[in-house]
């Protein structure tokens, strides 16, 4: 009986020194973990609508959120749009510029990924990336395998269709999602 | 010499070759194949692992008086899962990009064998600054073990090192080697070599 105790003594003191001194720690560590995701947002907020310097957050239900992008004389330069999906390895988590009146992409921004290195991995690419840079949306982003013919195809990866397609997706679908929705809002906050 | 500083040298050179954690002991392998697809996740995987086998080692050594028999694993593993514990945060609050290139294999640290079996095989039964040379000297095996198949992974794999080019655009990058069966093959092949070097002697 008195071993058990002891034991049990031993075990828990253990437990106790390890939960205060992991408790100190992340109390330090915390605020900048938060910080250095706060900081990856902005700087992808801004990145992909060119000539930004500052943004709004805007929320579109429960759960999404999108950012209103304005240029430094104050004037709305775009929106920022974040979404997500399913790649071929796991989720692709982006955000892509549009321009006010959702006509055409100023840029793209894949901020995670899980494909496949030197594969799908290269979506996480300059290369891939700057396709989105004066792309026309209307009336919907196409993959096309081979060079581009048209102001709305994107060329997909070679060897690495599905990742490509993921990305042309996950980008048709926020442009379905918030096109409605902000163009609407806008109408009714300055009827033209 | 005398006899002390000679059993702690013989502790400190033990892990950098005799024992090098993946090469002769077979373990720690999970890291040794998940992350070394570039050099630079090699190292921070390295370094993440003698950091934690480091502390664990001089406080299992420090608390082998205290800690009896019957409890010591789960005593074990809680000091070994406070390090991780401690590695991952302040990856994720320094190094953001390197905490999400490693993803899930520093919290597994935990359960890496290295480190439970130090604890076990030698720090339980050694003075601390015994404990501490075998620490480092196994940290160091690691990592010049980890770095190597890292090295030979990127190089082949995308023709760089650390992340610099250095091989020029006439090289086609094998793919395969950063992809899973890479890790097998360079291992297989490293592991291979190791054991002709040793048979020779």
């Amino acid at each position: 009986m008195k071993k058990i105790a002891m034991l049990l003594g031993i075990l828990t003191l253990t437990g106790v020194v390890s939960g205060v001194s992991l408790a100190l720690i992340n109390q330090k560590v915390e605020p900048r973990v938060l910080e250095q995701q706060a900081r990856a947002i902005r700087e992808a907020v801004l990145a992909v609508v060119p000539g930004a310097v500052q943004f709004t957050e805007k929320k579109a239900d429960a759960e999404t959120v999108y950012y209103e992008v304005f240029d430094a004389a104050g004037k709305l330069a775009g929106y920022s749009l974040p979404g997500q999906g399913m790649g071929y390895g796991g989720q692709i988590n982006l955000i892509i510029g549009v321009t006010p009146d959702f006509k055409k992409s100023t840029g793209l921004k894949v901020l995670e990924n899980v494909e496949t290195p030197g594969l799908g991995g290269k979506i996480g690419e300059k290369a891939f990336q700057a396709g989105f840079l004066g792309l026309v949306l209307e009336p919907a982003v196409a993959l096309v395998k081979g060079a581009r013919t048209k102001d709305n195809e994107i060329p997909a990866i070679t060897g690495a269709t599905i990742s490509s397609r993921a990305v042309v997706n996950i980008v048709n679908g926020l442009i379905k999602k918030y096109r409605p929705l902000i163009l609407k809002e806008n109408q009714t906050v300055n009827p033209q | 010499m005398n006899e002390k500083t000679a059993t702690l040298k013989k502790d400190f050179l033990f892990g950098l070759w005799q024992n090098v954690p993946p090469f002769r002991l077979m373990l720690g392998l999970c890291a040794s194949l998940a992350v070394t697809g570039m050099a630079r996740n090699s190292l921070a995987m390295a370094l993440s692992v003698a950091f934690v086998l480091i502390g664990s080692n001089v406080a299992v050594s420090a608390l082998r008086r205290f800690v009896p028999d019957s409890v010591r694993i789960p005593v074990f593993v809680v000091i070994i899962a406070t390090f991780v514990t401690i590695v991952d945060l302040f990856l994720r609050g320094w190094f953001p990009p390197l905490s999400k290139a490693m993803g899930p294999y520093v919290p597994l640290i935990i359960v890496n064998c290295i480190i439970l079996g130090r604890a076990e095989a030698f720090a339980f039964k050694n003075p601390v600054l015994n404990s501490l040379l075998d620490a480092v000297g196994h940290s160091l095996g690691y990592l010049w073990a980890l770095l190597l198949i890292g090295c030979i992974r990127e190089l082949l794999g995308y023709g760089s090192l650390f992340g610099i080019q250095v091989l020029g655009a006439w090289f086609q990058p094998w793919v395969i080697m950063i992809l899973p069966p890479g890790a097998f093959l360079t291992l297989g092949a490293v592991l291979g070599f190791f054991n002709l070097v040793s048979r020779r002697r």
